[in-house]
């Protein structure tokens, strides 16, 4: 499902990732851990294919990004469920049109009925039911978090990438989201999840992956914390 | 629907700069044609002013009165095709008459001589005015019965300087202008495509198509096109023509230039309008949504 070999990323000489290697199979749930500036957003941004790694490669759904031509990018960037850390809301775009964006980004010129009702259940279930026609730019921190997972969430990707999702959350909310993102991942999603919040990774236990000098190391169990 | 909105970002944040930049480019591109088609009006006058020429040929004194005719049949189908917009036999009593006009006196003592010592004095001649080409003098003076022959070609040279250099400037500024109006457009569109790079590049991200992405910069560029054309026709239509006869009552050289055509406004709005989507397409394609923040991106 995702594979990645010997993967480089610098940032003007100064190396972020250093020679990371990993696969991921289908249906899998992971953390990715590390200190605050270990390379974990810039691991997803690679995985999210919104750049290319230095050196390595990487596969996504079977397709090595290298040699996949603009199609295949497409339709792998379609099946893909980005959060990312800065969230990236369209500001002058109402709640709802941002995460109807997310559907018809794929090529569907309107939105299918069944889409809506989804919409609104992903939108209640955060309690954004109400916020539904704000602009984003009139949202908290919180808020247009969790419209970013609404979007992510609504196109039924096969992978989610959440980039930090619960950092601007409160107990409730955060739990929430935890909610749904292993609802999705029950329902056979990929799911990878970027986080400084130990209490997550300590209550929900799955697999996890560390950080650290540029280095990753994988973890069967949270052990970290 | 959402590309359309994108697209009208720039106006909603920008509202003034965006009409005023339409505005004036419209009205550059507009003076731009006016110009172009100056110069181009310009031409025709010239060349007739450096061809234009009056041929004077001196009939042999002894050619029979009765040969005259024939003579000038012989220089009439000489000249061929040739734009000949006056051709005439000059006698002596017709030069008298000429000459009365302003020196009666001298008319008056000429008709004194009479006869043959008339003949003798005044000589017949065949005037030819009209735009010729270069061989023509040769042409005529090798007709028989024509003695000496004269041209007034050069007469027109410093008339025929001026016009050109008007025309070098009408060039010029048209040229400038269009420049102008050209980097204005590129820049505002630009500036527009950038407005909404972080959307357009965030829906790329999520799977949006190549040509998808570009519709905002393609309605943003064609919309700036609609609204500067609409100028350019405007101040054509209004405006051309009011400029263009104080130009003529300015300086006798350009009193020549014909009405502005009106098609001239249609032709202004749709080139305006073309640039405008172009350069809508152009930046499109060339957005900042194409480059990555962390370097390379699979785009
Ligand atoms: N575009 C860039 N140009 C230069 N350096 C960058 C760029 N992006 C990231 N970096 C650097 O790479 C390192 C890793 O950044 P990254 O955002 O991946 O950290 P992180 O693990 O997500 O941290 P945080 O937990 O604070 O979000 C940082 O030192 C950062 O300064
Ligand atoms: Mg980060």
């Amino acid at each position: 499902m995702i594979s990645l070999k010997s993967v480089c990323k610098e940032f003007q000489g100064q190396r972020v990732l250093d020679q990371t290697s990993f696969e991921l199979n289908r249906g899998e749930f992971l953390y990715l851990l590390g200190g605050t500036g270990a390379g974990k957003s810039t691991l997803l941004r690679l995985l999210a294919t919104e750049e290319q790694p230095s050196s390595g490669s990487i596969s996504l759904f079977g397709y090595t990004l290298d040699t996949a031509s603009k199609a295949t990018l497409q339709a792998i960037r379609q099946s893909i469920g980005y959060v990312p850390q800065e969230v990236r809301l369209i500001s002058d775009f109402t709640v709802l049109e941002n995460v109807a964006l997310s559907i018809t980004t794929g090529g569907r010129r309107a939105l299918p009925a069944q889409a809506h009702v989804r919409i609104n259940e992903i939108l209640e279930k955060l309690g954004l039911g109400t916020k539904r026609d704000r602009l984003a730019r009139t949202l908290s921190g919180g808020e247009a978090q969790r419209v970013a997972v609404a979007r992510a969430l609504a196109r039924n990707p096969e992978l989610i990438i959440a980039d930090e999702p619960t950092g601007a959350q409160d107990k409730e909310s955060t739990w929430s989201l935890m909610d749904l993102f292993l609802k999705a991942n029950i329902s056979g999603v990929t799911v990878i999840l970027a986080t400084h919040d130990s209490e997550i990774v300590r209550r929900v236990r799955k697999r996890c992956a560390l950080l650290k000098n540029g280095r990753m190391t994988l973890e069967e169990l949270a052990c970290i914390y | 629907m959402h590309l359309l909105k994108l697209a009208f970002r720039p106006w909603r944040t920008s509202a003034f700069m965006q009409t005023f930049s339409a505005l004036g480019a419209g009205a550059a591109f507009s003076s731009a044609i006016l110009m172009g088609w100056c110069s181009l009006s310009l031409e025709p006058v010239m060349h007739r002013l450096s061809s234009e020429q009056v041929i004077t040929a001196y009939l042999d004194p002894e050619l029979a009165q009765e040969d005259e005719g024939k003579v000038v049949d012989t220089i009439r189908t000489a000249l061929g095709s040739q734009a000949v917009s006056d051709l005439k036999l000059v006698r002596a009593l017709e030069f008298i008459a000429q000459v009365r006009q302003e020196h009666p006196d001298l008319a008056e003592q000429l008709e004194g001589l009479g006869g043959a010592e008339l003949d003798a004095v005044i000589p017949r001649y065949v005037s030819v005015s009209g735009t010729f080409s270069t061989g023509t003098v040769d042409t005529i003076r090798a007709v028989k019965g024509v003695g000496s022959i004269e041209t007034s070609v050069h007469k027109a040279a410093s008339l025929v300087g001026s016009v050109a250099a008007i025309r070098w400037i009408t060039i010029l500024v048209s040229v400038a202008l269009a420049f102008a109006a050209c980097i204005v457009t590129f820049q505002v569109i630009k500036f527009n495509t950038q407005q909404f790079a972080d959307a357009v590049s965030f829906m790329e991200l999520m799977g949006g198509g190549g040509a998808r992405s570009r519709v905002p910069g393609f309605f943003s560029g064609t919309l700036f096109g609609v609204l500067a054309g609409a100028t350019a026709a405007a101040s054509w239509y209004f405006g051309a023509d009011y400029l263009l006869s104080h130009l003529r009552t300015l300086s006798p050289l350009v009193s020549e230039l014909p009405q502005v055509p009106a098609t001239g406004a249609a032709f202004a709005a749709a080139i305006t309008l073309l640039i405008g989507t172009f350069s809508g397409v152009w930046a499109g394609a060339f957005s900042p949504a194409r480059r990555s923040a962390g370097g390379r991106a699979w785009l």
